[in-house]
């Protein structure tokens, strides 16, 4: 889960990491009697996506500008997310930008800590100026010299400020759950303090149980159909094409999909039912994929270990039948009791396939 | 031969008088896998399909004596997975953690406490590991499998099973399938699973099953692949058709930025001399060539 700026910058604070001063506003209306509390302010739209400033969501404002400002950003939408919540903050004289971020390397399996002096930029880019450093967790008396005489640092005052906000930021990182922190800017002031311009936050979802401070959903997930889905114990993605896709297991159906999109046929969603689904998921699943407008045939792939394939094949049956369904379908159940899986749909009239290659083939035709 | 487990492996179940943990037990046991001992805090006396149940893998360690478990797999809900996974390895055994939603911390500081402990954990959210014909830890159909001398290293469940039964109908069994898992943290990597088969005498071939996210097909076919792994390899790789951004099913199984597609990954695996196959039913065909 991500969260927001303001979010993210609510848990730096409860840190102690030091932040500008900023407010949230919902309306043009907090937005200016907000900004009239600094003589330059920043109207940042909280939206979960990168280029904020390229995309026109961060401007600059006094308080004279700041109505006719704040009315044209709440009234955008930037990549899909309409702009409901600014952040004002206090304008920062910067001398420096820098990148900081805490993240966790997959293939090192290990926490590690990523600092740039050229910051402001996005991190990809940044990793092509050569200048990023990174440094796996924890850090040593040793391996804390090493960073900072590769990050180039040798104002004591600066030093000192950064090594207070590392240490914090890591506890808030193991705390948290969080899967990454990044600060993007972190900027020196002119006056030579550091700030934390800018939070990139995400929490790990698998965490969210016990992370109970963090749980108010970041940005509501637009698609009612993707939380449907997730409720029911079951992942689903919506693509642009018109084949709806059910399989059982991620691998398995993103296989389906790529071996659609091989014969130039154009999957519709990604569903994967999980594992042990039975009829009633299954019918949930039928109703999830069917409600997305344009789908004109079915594709059904399951291998069934844990999960019982007759169950699926009543699922089947039972929706097809209170629906009257009249969508082409085509259905590949093997695995545990596939026989009796083969019979129900048999009875009604559905034809089943064992290959997956000959299901693929039947439903691109 | 095989890799981890096989016929004298014996196993622990944690959680064994719930739901899971019984009916995978009772599987586990009709595939051959010799079960000695579950666990489950404050129902020891009972057994569940003649397996004696203890309070802690200490007790059972203890009460067991020369027969004493060496391998656990639980079967936990995910909140507990790091404190099942602690008491196991902390008593000296491995541990298959078949769990799906394990935090990613908690991942971190098994992983951790593995190599404190020189052990083995393979997952979380995998279908466990299996030696055909002698032993399963794992909820995977044994009889999709078959004997042989293929190695299997897999990061989804039923995508292998799919890629398994191709193999066993062209008559290419298999030495030993481990399902690393498809959570961003395996806690066995890629890289180990692969050099482990390397060193499996039985193992005369490797068949990689990846998907989309991270970069650890990219990491091994750079430093491990053609150095420390020699035996010849096929990989099938999912998620060609997958969009930038979007997690699919699997925690791992997202393309970051310009990390973790397939395409990065085929052009990795190639250079390094990985034969890639474009479908599922297509590696023994691949296989067969470089065999």
């Amino acid at each position: 889960m991500d969260l927001t700026e303001a979010q993210g910058k609510k848990l730096f604070s409860e840190y102690r990491l030091p932040v500008p001063r900023a407010y949230e506003a919902r309306n043009v209306t907090a937005a200016v009697r907000l900004a009239k509390k600094f003589p330059r302010a920043v109207l940042k739209a909280q939206i979960p996506a990168g280029h904020r400033k390229k995309l026109g969501g961060i401007v600059m404002v006094t308080p004279i500008t700041v109505r006719e400002r704040a009315k044209r950003l709440f009234g955008k939408s930037i990549v899909g997310y309409p702009v409901s919540s600014l952040l004002v903050e206090e304008f920062v004289d910067l001398a420096k930008e820098w990148y900081l971020a805490l993240t966790i390397d997959r293939t090192q399996r290990q926490v590690v800590l990523l600092f740039s002096r050229h910051g402001g930029i996005d991190v990809e880019q940044l990793a092509k100026t050569g200048t990023l450093v990174r440094m796996p967790l924890p850090l040593t008396a040793a391996s804390w010299d090493k960073f900072l005489r590769q990050a180039g640092l040798r104002n004591q005052a600066t030093v000192t400020q950064l090594k207070r906000i590392i240490r914090r930021l890591i506890k808030l990182m193991y705390q948290s759950d969080a899967l990454l922190v990044e600060v993007n800017p972190l900027v020196l002031t002119t006056s030579g303090k550091l700030l934390l311009l800018d939070s990139k936050v995400t929490i790990d979802d698998a965490a969210l149980f016990r992370q109970a401070r963090i749980k108010v959903a970041a940005f509501k997930e637009p698609d009612s159909r993707v939380v449907v889905a997730q409720k029911a114990g079951m992942s689903y993605v919506p693509l642009l094409g018109n084949i709806a896709v059910i399989g059982n297991g991620a691998g398995l159906v993103m296989a389906t999909l790529d071996a659609l999109t091989d014969r130039k046929a154009h999957p519709a969603n990604f569903l994967d039912v999980g594992g042990g689904a039975d009829r009633v998921r299954m019918t949930k699943a039928l109703q999830i994929v069917l409600s997305q407008p344009g789908v004109r045939k079915i594709l059904i792939n399951i291998f069934g270990g844990i999960t019982r394939t007759d169950e699926i094949a009543l699922g089947i049956v039972r929706y097809k039948r209170t629906h009257r369904l009249k969508i082409p379908m085509v259905v590949r159940l093997v695995g545990n009791r596939e026989i009796e899986a083969q019979q129900i749909l048999k009875r009604a009239g559905i034809r089943a396939y064992y290959e997956m290659q000959e299901a693929i083939k039947a439903v691109s035709r | 031969m095989s890799i981890l487990v096989e016929r004298d492996t014996r196993v622990l179940v944690q959680g064994i008088t719930g739901t899971q943990g019984r009916l995978h037990t009772e599987q586990m046991l009709k595939d051959g896998t010799r079960i000695v001992a579950g666990v489950t805090p404050g129902k020891a006396g009972r057994t569940i399909a003649g397996v004696p149940v203890f309070n802690s893998v200490r007790e059972a360690k203890r009460k067991l004596g020369i027969k004493a478990p060496n391998w656990s797999i639980g079967f936990v809900p995910a909140p507990f997975v790091k404190a099942a996974a602690f008491e196991a390895l902390d008593a000296g055994l491995n541990m298959v953690i078949i769990s799906e939603h394990v935090p990613v911390h908690d991942s971190l500081t098994i992983l951790a406490r593995a190599k404190a402990n020189k052990r083995f954990a393979i997952g979380p959210n995998c279908p466990g590991i299996i030696t055909p014909g002698q032993t399963k830890l794992g909820i995977m159909p044994a009889e999709v499998f078959s004997r042989g001398e293929i190695g299997v290293v897999s990061r989804s469940g039923t995508l292998t099973y799919e890629v398994v039964s191709h193999l066993s109908k062209a008559g290419l069994g298999q030495s030993t399938c481990i399902g690393i898992g498809g959570d961003p943290i395996n806690l066995t990597s890629l890289e180990q699973a692969l050099i482990l088969f390397e060193h499996d005498p039985k193992t005369r071939a490797i068949v990689l099953i990846a998907e989309i996210g991270g970069s650890s097909e990219e990491d091994v076919a750079l430093r491990v692949i053609g150095h420390r792994v020699t035996k010849p390899l096929v990989a099938f790789l999912a998620g060609r058709s997958a969009p930038v951004g979007k997690q699919l099913g699997h925690a791992g199984a997202i393309i970051e930025g310009t990390t973790g597609s397939v395409l990065s990954k085929e052009r990795a695996l190639i250079k390094a001399g990985v034969h890639i196959a474009r479908q599922p039913w297509t590696v023994p065909k691949l296989l067969s060539r470089v065999l």
